[in-house]
């Protein structure tokens, strides 16, 4: 086997973790992940194919029916584009030394990780642009030459995305190392790109009116900027022979010059974007002596804000629920209710809003995996004197800083703008605190019994581990249920939030009992 | 001050470390050889109450860290063969946060960081993040870490890993100090004519039991330790 090829097998099974699939998992449990996978797929699939039904329907009523699946194929590209960057900045600049102690040219290095990148690339394509094309085709009844050129045309689509967010990643990754506090830096710019690819989505249906009335610049822009979508829409509608070359020729091109001009500058950019800012000299500073729940609350903050993309998966309900309330302030509610599709004539006001904290309060759970995030230190934690009890309560409390204080300005920024009685404004607040303190207890236990230290990034753990899919999810669906509640036994708003609180408080109970018992005994079982 | 009786360690069917029995006394610096995965990490990682194990007891000044492993863990210090600490926070960072875990006295942690940071040059980095530093900076880190809160028992796995040759003499000058003063030590190492120079008694692990044990003056009669490790294990 070549050495690409072996590279390729290798990270290929660390990407997809098939080692511990294979390995450590029982038949069942195999069995479990795919099925499981297999229904996601389908659901995903069938959401896009949904969406791009009602899209067709919607674009044909204009008569310009053939800009969806450049649409499409732009979305999928921005969507592979912004993953790439991500992944890019640590797994294709941010490898390890050992490899390149192996006699492997970093060129063949190199080819095996965009090779994986654009596999990875691919599966997005898959989910997007596949059930796009098939259901496009369907609505239009259209023949099979077309299911032949889109099927090429979906072959290449991850290359150039691919490529270009390679080339971000790293502009990024080396725009950072200059910066002294890259971690905030990086944050910000992340929250930036977050609320921007937000506000296109909230405003889909403004933008696409907005694409109806000027169809004619976008013919315009089409031809002289954007000629690759011009020449997948000349592949896709008119079957144009020549367009897929020049469209297949594009995409290969700019694959093979990446890999060329990188290849020989490849560990030279790896060392640049290693060098750190070490210039700082010691200077001896008064410190005050802290409790260690004390310290280990600091501890937790300080770890929390040093890595961007815990701070953003976290943060991003309450930072949601933030400009939510501000644009209470300055638009029109019944608009704005409107707009998210919310029937004010069923629910009061002040239930919405107990609606609204039960949703985002979930959404913010860092306690599902700060077990894990202790990854390869967690040995410290296990050899110091500390209680576990303090150590799951630093867990907890950390979560109820970054959720809480910005929450209670939310509450109150509700309360001007939807005129809540001080009553209900108390009732609001002790509710975000009881339920905040709800999901945090439950992370905790959820990530003790679902842990992975063993991580190799920390987008792993933050985003892609079943307990923070748990810690976010069983929550929500709590949620759900009791609004199906209040729906079902139509009960008045005092004794349904009576009922609410009595549940909570019961759940705390329960979860502390948990973590007092199972949670210590399963924490020094882990190491 | 370290007494482990009849400690029996499985991972799974596995048996790791197989009812080892060993003592070390205020004032002995214990060397613990072997090959590897022989059980050395394993014995260390259950008396710094990393691992939980099955059968036999491990007791710090005669306290069980069965029964009060806070207690137990607050008189020693525990320093890994991978010194992987907090990234993000700066040395100074860790340092304080390992000080406030043990309740160091604000002047004592000042004196004490002051002192070793300086000894082990690693003073004007302290304002550094982790992440910047070095294998060897990171390991001379984890070494002050321990000793900025003065542990009755200093646990150490491979601990002359990655440390430059000024900074190994260094720690054995400390070592031989601390023990002068009192403080036991138990560590394990590669480096047979270390332990051979340092210890004041060994034992030598083999597939999880301890094949020979006693005061370095006793193993040593007949050749050096490097001899006697040969003789014992060399056909393993």
């Amino acid at each position: 086997m070549s050495k690409l090829l072996l590279l390729l097998k290798v990270d290929l099974i660390r990407t997809f973790s098939l080692d511990k699939l294979k390995n450590n998992k029982s038949k069942l449990q195999r069995v479990g992940i795919i099925v499981i996978a297999f229904i996601l797929a389908i659901s995903l699939l069938s959401q896009v194919g949904m969406y791009t039904y009602m899209g067709t329907k919607f674009f044909m009523t204009y008569g310009i029916e053939k800009y969806l699946l450049p649409i499409v194929y732009f979305l999928c590209g921005f969507t592979i584009f912004y993953s790439t960057v991500y992944r890019a900045k640590s797994y294709l600049f941010g490898c390890d030394d050992n490899i390149f102690a192996m006699p492997i040219k970093p060129s063949v290095i190199l080819t095996s990780k965009v090779m994986v990148l654009t596999l990875l690339s691919y599966i997005v394509t898959t989910i997007i642009f596949v059930p796009a094309f098939i259901t496009y085709g369907f609505v239009l009844k259209l023949s099979m030459t077309y299911y032949i050129y889109a099927f090429l045309a979906y072959l290449f689509i991850p290359l150039l995305p691919t490529v270009l967010g390679c080339i971000f990643g790293y502009l990024i990754g080396y725009v950072t190392s200059k910066v002294n506090n890259k971690k905030i830096f990086e944050t910000i710019l992340t929250y930036v790109t977050v609320l921007l690819i937000m506000y296109v989505s909230f405003n889909v249906q403004t933008l696409a009116m907005k694409f109806v009335n000027n169809i004619e610049l976008v013919n315009k822009l089409l031809s002289n900027v954007g000629f690759l979508i011009n020449s997948f829409m000349a592949v896709i509608s008119e079957y144009s022979f020549k367009d897929l070359l020049i469209y297949v020729f594009v995409n290969i091109i700019s694959i093979a010059l990446f890999i060329t001009i990188f290849k020989n500058s490849y560990i030279k950019i790896l060392q640049n974007l290693k060098v750190e800012n070490t210039k700082k000299k010691y200077i001896e500073k008064d410190h005050k002596n802290k409790s260690p729940l004390a310290t280990l609350v600091a501890k937790e903050l300080k770890m929390y804000f040093s890595i961007p993309i815990y701070v953003l998966n976290t943060s991003f309900g309450v930072v949601l629920m933030f400009f939510a309330s501000i644009a209470t302030l300055f638009y029109d509610k019944e608009a704005l209710l409107k707009m998210m599709e919310i029937d004010i004539t069923a629910l009061p006001v002040y239930l919405l809003v107990i609606a609204v904290i039960a949703f985002s309060v979930p959404l913010s759970s860092t306690s599902a995996c700060s077990i894990s995030i202790e990854g390869k230190n967690f040995w410290i934690l296990k050899t110091m004197p500390i209680k576990t009890k303090d150590i799951f309560l630093s867990k907890i409390i950390l979560n109820m800083i970054i959720v809480l204080p910005l929450m209670i300005i939310d509450i109150i920024i509700f309360a001007i703008s939807f005129k809540l009685t001080i009553l209900q404004v108390l009732t609001a607040i002790l509710f975000t605190i009881i339920l905040n303190v709800a999901c945090s207890m439950f992370g905790v236990i959820i990530n003790l019994k679902f842990p992975r230290l063993d991580f190799v990034s920390y987008t792993h753990v933050v985003k892609q581990s079943f307990s923070v899919f748990l810690g976010i999810f069983v929550p929500l669906i709590l949620a759900l249920a009791l609004g199906g509640l209040y729906a079902a036994l139509k009960m008045s708003i005092d004794t349904y939030i009576l009922i609410v609180f009595a549940l909570l408080c019961a759940i705390i109970v329960l979860q502390y009992n948990i973590l007092k018992s199972w949670g210590m005994k399963r924490f020094n079982e882990l190491n | 001050m370290l007494k482990i009786t009849n400690l029996t360690k499985k991972y799974g069917d596995k048996l790791a470390v197989d009812n080892i029995s060993i003592e070390v006394k205020s004032g002995e610096i214990f060397g613990f050889v072997g090959h590897n995965g022989a059980g050395k990490t394993t014995t260390i990682k259950c008396i710094a109450g990393i691992l939980n194990f099955e059968e036999g007891n491990i007791y710090i000044d005669d306290i069980s860290i069965k029964d009060e492993p806070i207690k137990c863990k607050q008189m020693m210090a525990y320093i890994p063969d991978n010194p992987d600490v907090y990234e993000n926070l700066t040395g100074i960072g860790y340092l304080n946060f390992v000080s406030d875990i043990y309740n160091v006295e604000k002047e004592l942690r000042r004196t004490l960081i002051d002192k070793y940071a300086k000894e082990f040059e690693i003073y004007e980095n302290l304002d550094n993040t982790i992440s910047s530093y070095s294998h060897g900076m990171k390991q001379k880190l984890a070494v002050i870490s321990a000793l900025v809160h003065s542990p009755k028992l200093l646990v150490l796995d491979e601990p002359f890993v990655g440390l430059d040759p000024k900074a190994q003499f260094k720690l054995k000058e400390i070592m031989q100090d601390l023990c002068n003063d009192g403080m036991s030590i138990f560590f394990s190492s590669h480096v047979l004519a270390v332990v051979e120079k340092l210890c004041t008694k060994i034992a030598i692990i083999n597939k999880g039991k301890i094949v020979r044990m006693g005061s370095i003056e006793d193993i040593i009669k007949e050749g050096t330790l490097e001899d006697v490790f040969m003789a014992t294990l060399g056909d393993e």
